[in-house]
Protein backbone atom coordinates (compact mmCIF):
# COMPACT_ATOMS: atom_id res chain seq x y z
CA UNK A 1 0.00 0.00 0.00
CA UNK A 2 1.19 3.70 -1.05
CA UNK A 3 2.59 5.58 1.91
CA UNK A 4 1.76 9.02 -0.09
CA UNK A 5 -1.81 9.99 -0.25
CA UNK A 6 -2.99 9.14 -3.88
CA UNK A 7 -3.52 13.11 -4.73
CA UNK A 8 -0.23 13.58 -3.70
CA UNK A 9 1.12 11.03 -6.03
CA UNK A 10 -0.82 12.32 -8.79
CA UNK A 11 0.13 15.99 -8.32
CA UNK A 12 4.17 14.77 -8.63
CA UNK A 13 3.62 12.68 -11.02
CA UNK A 14 2.45 15.60 -12.97
CA UNK A 15 5.04 18.09 -11.82
CA UNK A 16 7.94 15.30 -12.98
CA UNK A 17 6.84 14.80 -16.28
CA UNK A 18 6.32 18.63 -16.34
CA UNK A 19 10.20 19.74 -15.16
CA UNK A 20 12.37 16.08 -15.42
CA UNK A 21 13.33 17.80 -19.00
CA UNK A 22 14.40 20.99 -17.74
CA UNK A 23 16.15 19.03 -14.72
CA UNK A 24 18.13 17.08 -16.92
CA UNK A 25 19.35 19.99 -19.02
CA UNK A 26 20.87 21.86 -15.83
CA UNK A 27 21.78 18.63 -14.05
CA UNK A 28 23.69 17.85 -17.49
CA UNK A 29 25.39 21.28 -17.37
CA UNK A 30 26.15 21.37 -13.92
CA UNK A 31 28.24 18.00 -14.42
CA UNK A 32 28.91 17.37 -18.31
CA UNK A 33 27.83 14.28 -18.23
CA UNK A 34 24.78 12.59 -19.81
CA UNK A 35 24.46 9.27 -17.45
CA UNK A 36 25.55 11.42 -14.42
CA UNK A 37 23.06 14.13 -15.05
CA UNK A 38 20.21 11.20 -15.81
CA UNK A 39 21.21 9.75 -12.61
CA UNK A 40 20.92 13.00 -10.80
CA UNK A 41 17.83 14.15 -11.84
CA UNK A 42 16.12 10.79 -10.64
CA UNK A 43 17.39 11.24 -7.53
CA UNK A 44 16.64 14.46 -7.41
CA UNK A 45 13.04 13.84 -8.15
CA UNK A 46 13.03 10.57 -5.73
CA UNK A 47 13.84 13.69 -2.88
CA UNK A 48 11.18 15.57 -4.00
CA UNK A 49 9.28 12.80 -3.70
CA UNK A 50 9.70 11.93 -0.12
CA UNK A 51 9.27 15.66 0.89
CA UNK A 52 6.78 16.72 -0.86
CA UNK A 53 3.98 17.08 1.59
CA UNK A 54 6.58 19.57 3.47
CA UNK A 55 6.64 21.47 0.35
CA UNK A 56 3.70 23.21 1.11
CA UNK A 57 3.60 25.48 -2.52
CA UNK A 58 3.87 23.38 -4.62
CA UNK A 59 5.24 25.97 -7.45
CA UNK A 60 8.26 25.98 -5.28
CA UNK A 61 8.65 22.25 -5.98
CA UNK A 62 10.86 23.15 -8.77
CA UNK A 63 12.72 25.07 -6.42
CA UNK A 64 12.93 22.29 -4.67
CA UNK A 65 13.96 19.71 -7.22
CA UNK A 66 16.44 21.95 -8.78
CA UNK A 67 18.14 22.48 -5.87
CA UNK A 68 18.58 18.71 -5.01
CA UNK A 69 20.10 18.68 -8.23
CA UNK A 70 22.80 20.94 -7.69
CA UNK A 71 23.86 19.90 -4.10
CA UNK A 72 23.73 16.39 -4.81
CA UNK A 73 25.79 17.25 -8.24
CA UNK A 74 28.20 19.25 -5.98
CA UNK A 75 28.42 16.18 -3.77
CA UNK A 76 28.96 13.86 -6.12
CA UNK A 77 31.50 15.85 -7.89
CA UNK A 78 33.56 16.43 -4.79
CA UNK A 79 33.57 12.64 -3.81
CA UNK A 80 34.53 11.80 -7.42
CA UNK A 81 37.83 14.39 -7.36
CA UNK A 82 38.93 13.30 -4.27
CA UNK A 83 40.51 9.88 -5.65
CA UNK A 84 40.79 10.46 -9.04
CA UNK A 85 44.11 12.12 -10.29
CA UNK A 86 43.57 15.58 -11.61
CA UNK A 87 43.43 14.90 -15.23
CA UNK A 88 41.20 12.38 -14.58
CA UNK A 89 38.99 14.38 -12.23
CA UNK A 90 36.05 15.47 -14.89
CA UNK A 91 35.75 12.78 -16.97
CA UNK A 92 33.32 14.13 -19.45
CA UNK A 93 31.63 12.14 -21.50
CA UNK A 94 32.40 8.82 -21.03
CA UNK A 95 30.12 7.36 -24.18
CA UNK A 96 29.23 9.70 -27.22
CA UNK A 97 28.80 13.60 -26.22
CA UNK A 98 25.59 14.57 -28.14
CA UNK A 99 27.19 18.07 -28.53
CA UNK A 100 30.36 17.11 -30.21
CA UNK A 101 27.87 15.20 -33.12
CA UNK A 102 27.17 18.11 -34.13
CA UNK A 103 30.31 19.38 -34.55
CA UNK A 104 30.92 22.08 -32.58
CA UNK A 105 33.96 23.49 -31.35
CA UNK A 106 33.05 25.12 -27.98
CA UNK A 107 36.03 26.04 -26.00
CA UNK A 108 34.13 27.74 -23.42
CA UNK A 109 31.96 24.58 -22.71
CA UNK A 110 34.92 22.48 -22.50
CA UNK A 111 37.19 24.68 -20.07
CA UNK A 112 33.99 24.31 -17.65
CA UNK A 113 35.57 21.10 -17.34
CA UNK A 114 38.16 22.56 -15.13
CA UNK A 115 35.74 24.18 -13.24
CA UNK A 116 35.10 23.24 -9.08
CA UNK A 117 32.39 21.60 -9.15
CA UNK A 118 30.45 24.85 -7.00
CA UNK A 119 32.04 27.31 -9.43
CA UNK A 120 30.26 25.63 -12.12
CA UNK A 121 26.98 25.02 -10.59
CA UNK A 122 26.94 28.89 -9.72
CA UNK A 123 28.40 29.32 -13.14
CA UNK A 124 25.03 27.09 -14.21
CA UNK A 125 22.52 28.83 -12.12
CA UNK A 126 24.04 32.47 -13.05
CA UNK A 127 24.18 32.44 -16.81
CA UNK A 128 21.57 29.31 -17.74
CA UNK A 129 19.32 29.56 -15.41
CA UNK A 130 19.09 33.36 -14.98
CA UNK A 131 18.84 33.33 -11.13
CA UNK A 132 19.75 36.41 -9.29
CA UNK A 133 22.62 36.46 -6.60
CA UNK A 134 20.73 36.20 -3.83
CA UNK A 135 18.45 33.05 -5.88
CA UNK A 136 21.51 31.36 -6.64
CA UNK A 137 22.54 31.54 -3.04
CA UNK A 138 19.56 29.92 -1.93
CA UNK A 139 20.12 27.23 -4.14
CA UNK A 140 23.48 26.27 -3.42
CA UNK A 141 23.08 26.71 0.61
CA UNK A 142 25.61 29.27 0.58
CA UNK A 143 25.92 33.32 1.34
CA UNK A 144 25.70 35.72 -1.45
CA UNK A 145 29.11 36.44 -1.14
CA UNK A 146 30.08 32.67 -1.63
CA UNK A 147 28.46 33.35 -4.82
CA UNK A 148 29.89 35.99 -6.18
CA UNK A 149 33.58 34.27 -5.28
CA UNK A 150 32.10 31.64 -6.75
CA UNK A 151 30.98 33.14 -10.38
CA UNK A 152 33.72 35.99 -10.11
CA UNK A 153 36.46 32.79 -9.34
CA UNK A 154 34.66 30.21 -12.19
CA UNK A 155 34.61 33.23 -14.58
CA UNK A 156 38.70 34.17 -13.96
CA UNK A 157 39.66 30.34 -14.73
CA UNK A 158 37.57 30.78 -17.85
CA UNK A 159 38.99 33.74 -19.32
CA UNK A 160 42.69 32.47 -18.67
CA UNK A 161 41.98 29.19 -20.04
CA UNK A 162 40.16 31.24 -23.05
CA UNK A 163 43.16 33.71 -23.45
CA UNK A 164 45.69 30.48 -23.42
CA UNK A 165 43.64 28.98 -26.07
CA UNK A 166 44.37 32.49 -28.11
CA UNK A 167 47.64 32.54 -27.54
CA UNK A 168 48.04 28.88 -28.56
CA UNK A 169 46.04 29.21 -31.84
CA UNK A 170 47.97 32.44 -32.48
CA UNK A 171 51.60 30.61 -32.26
CA UNK A 172 50.38 28.29 -34.63
CA UNK A 173 48.38 30.91 -37.20
CA UNK A 174 45.40 29.96 -36.42
CA UNK A 175 41.94 32.22 -35.97
CA UNK A 176 40.22 32.38 -33.11
CA UNK A 177 37.04 33.93 -32.18
CA UNK A 178 36.82 34.72 -28.30
CA UNK B 1 32.82 36.56 -22.48
CA UNK B 2 29.62 36.10 -20.27
CA UNK B 3 27.27 36.66 -23.32
CA UNK B 4 29.44 33.86 -24.33
CA UNK B 5 29.52 31.65 -22.01
CA UNK B 6 26.03 31.99 -21.40
CA UNK B 7 25.34 31.56 -25.14
CA UNK B 8 27.20 28.05 -24.97
CA UNK B 9 25.59 26.99 -21.90
CA UNK B 10 21.99 27.37 -23.59
CA UNK B 11 23.38 25.59 -27.17
CA UNK B 12 24.86 22.66 -25.42
CA UNK B 13 21.74 22.09 -22.72
CA UNK B 14 19.13 22.12 -25.55
CA UNK B 15 21.65 19.68 -27.84
CA UNK B 16 20.66 16.81 -25.31
CA UNK B 17 17.64 15.06 -25.56
CA UNK B 18 16.56 14.51 -22.25
CA UNK B 19 16.08 10.75 -21.35
CA UNK B 20 12.52 9.56 -20.77
CA UNK B 21 11.98 9.42 -16.95
CA UNK B 22 10.04 6.58 -15.75
CA UNK B 23 8.05 8.64 -12.73
CA UNK B 24 6.13 5.35 -11.53
CA UNK B 25 9.73 3.85 -10.83
CA UNK B 26 10.73 6.72 -8.72
CA UNK B 27 7.49 6.86 -6.99
CA UNK B 28 7.81 3.23 -6.70
CA UNK B 29 11.50 3.87 -5.18
CA UNK B 30 10.36 7.08 -3.18
CA UNK B 31 7.82 4.79 -1.84
CA UNK B 32 10.17 2.07 -0.80
CA UNK B 33 12.45 5.37 1.23
CA UNK B 34 9.67 6.10 2.62
CA UNK B 35 8.26 2.72 4.04
CA UNK B 36 11.93 2.20 5.50
CA UNK B 37 11.83 5.39 7.34
CA UNK B 38 8.56 4.09 9.31
CA UNK B 39 10.26 0.39 9.91
CA UNK B 40 13.07 2.52 11.23
CA UNK B 41 10.81 4.45 13.63
CA UNK B 42 9.04 0.66 14.36
CA UNK B 43 12.05 -0.70 15.40
CA UNK B 44 13.45 1.66 17.75
CA UNK B 45 9.68 1.08 19.71
CA UNK B 46 9.68 -2.81 19.45
CA UNK B 47 13.61 -2.49 21.25
CA UNK B 48 11.75 -0.05 23.69
CA UNK B 49 8.88 -2.31 24.87
CA UNK B 50 11.34 -5.59 24.66
CA UNK B 51 13.50 -3.40 27.42
CA UNK B 52 11.10 -2.49 29.34
CA UNK B 53 8.89 -5.82 29.83
CA UNK B 54 11.93 -8.10 29.80
CA UNK B 55 13.39 -10.89 27.60
CA UNK B 56 11.93 -13.86 28.39
CA UNK B 57 8.05 -12.42 27.46
CA UNK B 58 9.70 -10.88 24.17
CA UNK B 59 10.20 -13.53 21.68
CA UNK B 60 9.93 -13.08 18.15
CA UNK B 61 9.89 -16.10 15.76
CA UNK B 62 11.93 -15.15 13.35
CA UNK B 63 12.91 -18.76 12.01
CA UNK B 64 9.73 -20.02 9.69
CA UNK B 65 7.42 -16.75 9.19
CA UNK B 66 9.91 -13.21 9.21
CA UNK B 67 8.15 -11.70 6.76
CA UNK B 68 11.03 -10.60 5.16
CA UNK B 69 10.68 -7.99 2.38
CA UNK B 70 14.45 -7.57 1.75
CA UNK B 71 15.89 -11.55 2.69
CA UNK B 72 16.00 -14.12 -0.55
CA UNK B 73 16.97 -17.55 1.13
CA UNK B 74 20.74 -18.41 0.67
CA UNK B 75 21.84 -20.22 -2.47
CA UNK B 76 23.32 -23.02 -1.03
CA UNK B 77 24.15 -24.25 2.34
CA UNK B 78 26.09 -21.82 4.57
CA UNK B 79 29.37 -22.21 5.69
CA UNK B 80 31.56 -21.72 8.81
CA UNK B 81 35.41 -21.72 8.39
CA UNK B 82 38.74 -20.63 10.10
CA UNK B 83 41.25 -19.85 8.01
CA UNK B 84 44.41 -19.34 8.84
CA UNK B 85 45.64 -15.79 9.10
CA UNK B 86 42.53 -14.50 10.29
CA UNK B 87 39.96 -13.37 12.79
CA UNK B 88 37.33 -15.56 13.39
CA UNK B 89 33.45 -14.40 13.00
CA UNK B 90 32.95 -13.82 16.45
CA UNK B 91 29.59 -13.11 18.17
CA UNK B 92 28.16 -13.97 21.30
CA UNK B 93 24.91 -15.51 21.87
CA UNK B 94 23.25 -15.86 25.72
CA UNK B 95 26.32 -17.61 27.12
CA UNK B 96 27.56 -18.43 24.21
CA UNK B 97 30.67 -17.40 22.63
CA UNK B 98 31.06 -18.22 18.93
CA UNK B 99 35.08 -17.62 17.96
CA UNK B 100 34.29 -19.13 13.99
CA UNK B 101 33.93 -22.64 14.74
CA UNK B 102 34.31 -22.30 18.35
CA UNK B 103 31.66 -22.53 20.59
CA UNK B 104 32.69 -21.50 24.12
CA UNK B 105 30.54 -21.77 26.97
CA UNK B 106 31.61 -18.69 28.99
CA UNK B 107 28.94 -19.34 31.97
CA UNK B 108 28.71 -15.82 31.84
CA UNK B 109 25.78 -13.06 31.46
CA UNK B 110 28.11 -10.82 29.20
CA UNK B 111 27.80 -7.65 27.86
CA UNK B 112 29.79 -7.00 25.04
CA UNK B 113 32.49 -8.94 22.90
CA UNK B 114 35.97 -7.04 21.57
CA UNK B 115 38.02 -8.73 19.43
CA UNK B 116 41.43 -9.41 18.52
CA UNK B 117 43.83 -11.54 17.06
CA UNK B 118 43.75 -13.97 20.02
CA UNK B 119 40.48 -14.17 20.80
CA UNK B 120 38.06 -12.16 22.13
CA UNK B 121 37.40 -9.71 25.55
CA UNK B 122 33.82 -10.38 27.79
CA UNK B 123 32.45 -7.63 29.53
CA UNK B 124 29.94 -8.20 32.64
CA UNK B 125 28.02 -6.10 34.49
CA UNK B 126 29.66 -6.17 37.90
CA UNK B 127 32.60 -4.82 36.10
CA UNK B 128 34.46 -7.85 35.29
CA UNK B 129 36.72 -8.00 32.30
CA UNK B 130 37.30 -11.48 30.74
CA UNK B 131 39.56 -12.83 28.12
CA UNK B 132 38.62 -16.04 26.22
CA UNK B 133 41.48 -18.13 23.50
CA UNK B 134 38.73 -20.50 23.21
CA UNK B 135 40.12 -22.86 25.36
CA UNK B 136 39.52 -21.03 28.91
CA UNK B 137 37.91 -17.65 29.78
CA UNK B 138 40.04 -15.59 32.41
CA UNK B 139 39.27 -12.55 34.11
CA UNK B 140 41.73 -10.00 33.10
CA UNK B 141 40.68 -7.41 34.87
CA UNK B 142 38.02 -4.86 36.00
CA UNK B 143 35.95 -1.60 35.47
CA UNK B 144 33.11 -0.24 37.79
CA UNK B 145 29.88 -2.17 38.05
CA UNK B 146 26.97 -1.36 37.02
CA UNK B 147 23.94 -0.74 39.29
CA UNK B 148 21.09 -2.38 38.61
CA UNK B 149 17.53 -1.43 39.94
CA UNK B 150 14.41 -3.20 39.12
CA UNK B 151 14.02 -0.26 36.45
CA UNK B 152 16.77 -0.11 34.96
CA UNK B 153 20.70 -0.28 34.83
CA UNK B 154 22.77 3.10 35.80
CA UNK B 155 26.71 3.29 36.07
CA UNK B 156 29.35 6.15 35.29
CA UNK B 157 30.87 3.58 33.09
CA UNK B 158 28.08 4.35 30.27
CA UNK B 159 27.57 1.78 28.00
CA UNK B 160 29.46 -1.70 27.73
CA UNK B 161 31.05 -0.52 24.80
CA UNK B 162 33.05 1.94 26.43
CA UNK B 163 34.46 -1.20 28.66
CA UNK B 164 36.88 -2.71 26.56
CA UNK B 165 38.83 -0.99 22.77
CA UNK B 166 40.25 -3.31 20.50
CA UNK B 167 41.92 -2.10 17.06
CA UNK B 168 41.08 -4.20 14.11
CA UNK B 169 44.35 -5.68 14.17
CA UNK B 170 46.64 -6.90 16.64
CA UNK B 171 46.48 -7.96 20.38
CA UNK B 172 46.11 -4.88 21.76
CA UNK B 173 43.36 -4.12 24.48
CA UNK B 174 42.67 -1.22 26.52
CA UNK B 175 40.36 0.20 29.33
CA UNK B 176 40.07 1.95 32.18
CA UNK B 177 39.98 1.03 35.30
CA UNK B 178 38.97 2.96 38.89
CA UNK B 179 41.01 1.54 41.73
CA UNK B 180 38.88 1.40 44.73
CA UNK B 181 35.90 2.39 42.88
CA UNK B 182 36.45 5.44 42.52
CA UNK B 183 35.20 7.00 39.27
CA UNK B 184 36.70 10.22 39.64
CA UNK B 185 40.33 8.07 39.81
CA UNK B 186 40.63 6.77 36.49
CA UNK B 187 43.61 4.29 35.41
CA UNK B 188 44.27 3.32 31.32
CA UNK B 189 45.20 -0.29 31.58
CA UNK B 190 46.32 -1.55 28.00
CA UNK B 191 46.76 -5.65 27.31
CA UNK B 192 48.50 -7.76 25.33
CA UNK B 193 46.48 -10.73 24.67
CA UNK B 194 49.34 -12.36 22.60
CA UNK B 195 50.98 -12.88 25.71
CA UNK B 196 48.49 -12.49 28.23
CA UNK B 197 50.39 -9.55 30.25
CA UNK B 198 49.15 -6.23 31.23
CA UNK B 199 51.51 -3.77 29.37
CA UNK B 200 50.84 -1.11 31.83
CA UNK B 201 48.37 0.91 34.39
CA UNK B 202 48.80 4.36 34.31
CA UNK B 203 46.92 7.05 36.37
CA UNK B 204 45.05 9.71 34.38
CA UNK B 205 44.99 13.13 35.56
CA UNK B 206 41.55 14.35 35.02
CA UNK B 207 41.17 16.90 38.21
CA UNK B 208 37.79 15.17 39.37
CA UNK B 209 36.78 14.46 36.14
CA UNK B 210 36.62 11.67 33.85
CA UNK B 211 38.31 9.57 30.85
CA UNK B 212 37.30 7.28 27.98
CA UNK B 213 39.69 5.19 25.78
CA UNK B 214 38.16 6.36 22.60
CA UNK B 215 40.48 3.81 20.27
CA UNK B 216 43.45 1.69 19.77
CA UNK B 217 45.45 2.27 16.80
CA UNK B 218 48.38 0.46 15.88
CA UNK B 219 50.92 0.91 18.51
CA UNK B 220 48.41 3.59 20.01
CA UNK B 221 45.90 4.25 22.91
CA UNK B 222 43.77 7.44 22.32
CA UNK B 223 42.08 8.84 25.35
CA UNK B 224 39.60 11.21 25.99
CA UNK B 225 39.66 12.93 29.37
CA UNK B 226 36.96 15.71 31.15
CA UNK B 227 37.26 17.63 34.11
CA UNK B 228 33.62 17.95 34.32
CA UNK B 229 33.28 14.30 35.75
CA UNK B 230 30.65 11.78 33.54
CA UNK B 231 31.29 10.75 29.87
CA UNK B 232 33.90 12.84 28.47
CA UNK B 233 32.39 14.96 25.53
CA UNK B 234 33.22 15.15 22.04
CA UNK B 235 35.63 18.02 22.19
CA UNK B 236 37.38 17.03 25.07
CA UNK B 237 40.99 17.14 25.42
CA UNK B 238 42.68 14.21 23.85
CA UNK B 239 45.33 11.73 25.30
CA UNK B 240 47.64 9.42 23.09
CA UNK B 241 49.70 6.89 25.33
CA UNK B 242 52.38 5.27 23.29
CA UNK B 243 52.51 1.80 24.23
CA UNK B 244 56.68 1.28 22.91
CA UNK B 245 57.62 4.65 24.84
CA UNK B 246 54.93 4.54 27.55
CA UNK B 247 54.60 7.90 26.83
CA UNK B 248 51.18 9.42 27.25
CA UNK B 249 50.84 13.35 25.93
CA UNK B 250 47.97 15.64 24.18
CA UNK B 251 47.21 15.18 20.77
CA UNK B 252 44.35 17.39 18.62
CA UNK B 253 41.83 16.08 16.78
CA UNK B 254 43.49 15.87 13.66
CA UNK B 255 46.27 13.79 14.99
CA UNK B 256 43.72 11.52 16.35
CA UNK B 257 41.79 11.44 13.06
CA UNK B 258 44.95 10.77 10.77
CA UNK B 259 46.08 7.55 13.46
CA UNK B 260 42.37 6.11 13.14
CA UNK B 261 42.33 6.09 9.30
CA UNK B 262 46.15 4.83 8.91
CA UNK B 263 45.41 1.35 10.90
CA UNK B 264 45.75 -1.38 8.88
CA UNK B 265 41.76 -2.37 8.01
CA UNK B 266 39.28 0.29 7.41
CA UNK B 267 37.23 1.70 5.12
CA UNK B 268 35.22 5.03 5.66
CA UNK B 269 31.71 6.06 4.86
CA UNK B 270 31.53 9.98 3.62
CA UNK B 271 32.08 12.26 0.92
CA UNK B 272 36.50 11.68 1.18
CA UNK B 273 38.73 10.01 3.55
CA UNK B 274 39.30 13.45 5.67
CA UNK B 275 35.31 13.90 5.96
CA UNK B 276 33.99 10.56 6.02
CA UNK B 277 33.54 8.23 9.33
CA UNK B 278 35.40 5.18 10.06
CA UNK B 279 34.25 1.69 9.72
CA UNK B 280 35.68 -0.61 12.77
CA UNK B 281 33.10 -2.70 13.85
CA UNK B 282 29.36 -2.33 14.69
CA UNK B 283 28.09 0.82 15.24
CA UNK B 284 24.50 0.58 14.10
CA UNK B 285 24.68 2.51 10.78
CA UNK B 286 22.74 1.10 8.15
CA UNK B 287 24.02 0.52 4.62
CA UNK B 288 21.97 0.52 1.90
CA UNK B 289 23.14 -0.20 -1.59
CA UNK B 290 21.55 2.10 -4.62
CA UNK B 291 21.41 2.22 -8.12
CA UNK B 292 24.53 4.32 -8.67
CA UNK B 293 27.09 2.13 -6.43
CA UNK B 294 26.74 4.51 -3.99
CA UNK B 295 25.39 3.53 -0.80
CA UNK B 296 22.66 5.47 1.28
CA UNK B 297 23.53 5.45 4.93
CA UNK B 298 20.79 5.80 7.72
CA UNK B 299 18.41 7.03 5.43
CA UNK B 300 20.44 10.37 4.83
CA UNK B 301 22.51 11.26 1.98
CA UNK B 302 24.88 9.55 -1.11
CA UNK B 303 28.09 8.39 0.54
CA UNK B 304 30.76 6.40 -0.88
CA UNK B 305 32.54 3.43 0.95
CA UNK B 306 36.46 4.41 0.57
CA UNK B 307 39.25 2.42 1.09
CA UNK B 308 41.75 5.16 3.04
CA UNK B 309 44.77 3.52 2.06
CA UNK B 310 43.60 3.98 -1.43
CA UNK B 311 41.67 6.58 -1.57
CA UNK B 312 39.97 4.10 -3.60
CA UNK B 313 35.92 3.79 -3.97
CA UNK B 314 34.74 0.57 -2.64
CA UNK B 315 31.98 -0.54 -4.86
CA UNK B 316 29.91 -3.32 -2.36
CA UNK B 317 27.84 -5.59 -4.69
CA UNK B 318 25.86 -7.56 -2.55
CA UNK B 319 24.03 -11.12 -3.53
CA UNK B 320 20.47 -10.30 -4.77
CA UNK B 321 18.05 -9.46 -3.15
CA UNK B 322 20.07 -7.76 0.24
CA UNK B 323 19.55 -4.00 0.19
CA UNK B 324 20.64 -3.19 3.96
CA UNK B 325 23.27 -3.83 5.44
CA UNK B 326 25.28 -2.99 8.36
CA UNK B 327 28.99 -3.22 8.70
CA UNK B 328 30.18 -5.83 11.49
CA UNK B 329 33.85 -7.08 11.87
CA UNK B 330 37.08 -6.97 10.10
CA UNK B 331 38.74 -10.33 9.27
CA UNK B 332 42.24 -9.70 7.90
CA UNK B 333 43.62 -6.60 5.83
CA UNK B 334 40.85 -7.36 2.75
CA UNK B 335 37.76 -8.87 4.34
CA UNK B 336 35.00 -7.93 6.64
CA UNK B 337 31.59 -9.16 7.45
CA UNK B 338 28.56 -7.47 7.30
CA UNK B 339 24.76 -8.36 8.32
CA UNK B 340 21.70 -7.63 6.54
CA UNK B 341 18.36 -6.02 8.11
CA UNK B 342 15.60 -8.10 7.66
CA UNK B 343 11.90 -6.67 8.00
CA UNK B 344 10.37 -8.31 10.74
CA UNK B 345 6.27 -7.87 11.98
CA UNK B 346 6.22 -6.48 14.53
CA UNK B 347 9.17 -4.70 14.78
CA UNK B 348 10.02 -3.24 11.76
CA UNK B 349 13.68 -3.96 9.77
CA UNK B 350 16.39 -4.82 12.45
CA UNK B 351 19.86 -6.32 11.89
CA UNK B 352 19.12 -9.63 12.50
CA UNK B 353 19.88 -11.09 8.94
CA UNK B 354 22.35 -13.40 7.30
CA UNK B 355 26.08 -12.48 7.89
CA UNK B 356 27.87 -12.03 4.56
CA UNK B 357 31.62 -11.65 4.07
CA UNK B 358 32.90 -9.24 1.93
CA UNK B 359 36.23 -8.81 0.09
CA UNK B 360 37.36 -4.96 0.11
CA UNK B 361 39.14 -5.23 -3.37
CA UNK B 362 36.38 -6.81 -5.16
CA UNK B 363 33.51 -5.56 -3.28
CA UNK B 364 31.92 -9.14 -3.58
CA UNK B 365 30.13 -10.38 -0.64
CA UNK B 366 29.02 -13.90 -0.29
CA UNK B 367 26.79 -15.67 2.19
CA UNK B 368 28.49 -17.47 5.16
CA UNK B 369 25.53 -17.57 8.65
CA UNK B 370 22.45 -17.73 7.89
CA UNK B 371 19.17 -15.60 10.00
CA UNK B 372 18.30 -19.81 11.15
CA UNK B 373 21.75 -18.85 13.37
CA UNK B 374 19.91 -16.83 15.40
CA UNK B 375 16.14 -18.05 15.09
CA UNK B 376 14.57 -15.79 17.65
CA UNK B 377 15.45 -12.55 18.57
CA UNK B 378 16.11 -13.14 21.89
CA UNK B 379 19.35 -15.05 20.36
CA UNK B 380 20.19 -12.29 17.97
CA UNK B 381 24.04 -11.82 17.61
CA UNK B 382 25.56 -10.05 20.43
CA UNK B 383 28.19 -8.25 17.78
CA UNK B 384 31.91 -6.98 18.65
CA UNK B 385 31.56 -3.28 19.08
CA UNK B 386 27.99 -1.51 19.99
CA UNK B 387 26.58 -4.97 19.64
CA UNK B 388 23.55 -4.56 17.77
CA UNK B 389 20.12 -5.97 18.68
CA UNK B 390 22.03 -8.45 20.69
CA UNK B 391 23.64 -5.55 23.08
CA UNK B 392 19.65 -5.11 24.18
CA UNK B 393 18.72 -8.71 25.10
CA UNK B 394 21.87 -9.41 26.82
CA UNK B 395 21.85 -6.17 29.21
CA UNK B 396 18.67 -7.11 29.70
CA UNK B 397 19.46 -10.85 30.62
CA UNK B 398 22.02 -9.92 32.53
CA UNK B 399 19.64 -7.69 34.63
CA UNK B 400 17.10 -10.13 35.28
CA UNK B 401 19.71 -12.50 36.41
CA UNK B 402 21.22 -9.96 38.76
CA UNK B 403 17.20 -9.57 39.82
CA UNK B 404 16.59 -13.03 39.92
CA UNK B 405 19.66 -13.78 42.47
CA UNK B 406 18.80 -10.53 44.70
CA UNK B 407 15.16 -12.14 45.32
CA UNK B 408 17.04 -15.53 45.93
CA UNK B 409 19.42 -14.01 48.47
Amino acid sequence: MAVRDPRDVAAFTDFADTHAGHLFRTAYLVVGDHQLAEDLVQEALVKTYVAWPRIRDHGKATSYARKAVVNTAISWRRRRSFHERPQQALPETPAVDPVEGVGLRDDLWHELASLTPRQRAAVVLRYYEDLSESRTAEVMGCSVGTVKSQVSAGLTRLRARADADVFAAEAEGRTVTP
Amino acid sequence: MTNALRESLTRHAHAVEPPTIDVHALVSVGEKRLRRRRFGAVAGSVLAVALAVGVPTVVWDLGDEPKSVEQPKPPGPPRKVDEPGARPITYGQEQTLHLGNREIDTGLDFLSVAVTDDGAALTTIDGGIWFTDGRTVDRIGSTIALRVRPRGVSGPAGLPRDWVITDTAGSLLAWVEYPGQRPDRPELVVYDSGSRVVLDRRPIEVDGGSAAVLAVADRAVFLAVSTSGGRPPPDSPLRRYDVDTGALEPVDEAEFAAARRGVRRAMVVGPSVEAGRLLLHWEGDRLVNNPVDRLTVNNSELDDVIDPHTGEQVKLRLPAGYESVGFVQWLDDTRFTLISYISVDPGGLLPVGDLLVCRITEGQCDVRLDRSTWPTLSTAPLLPGEGGLGAEFAMSRATQAVLEARKGG
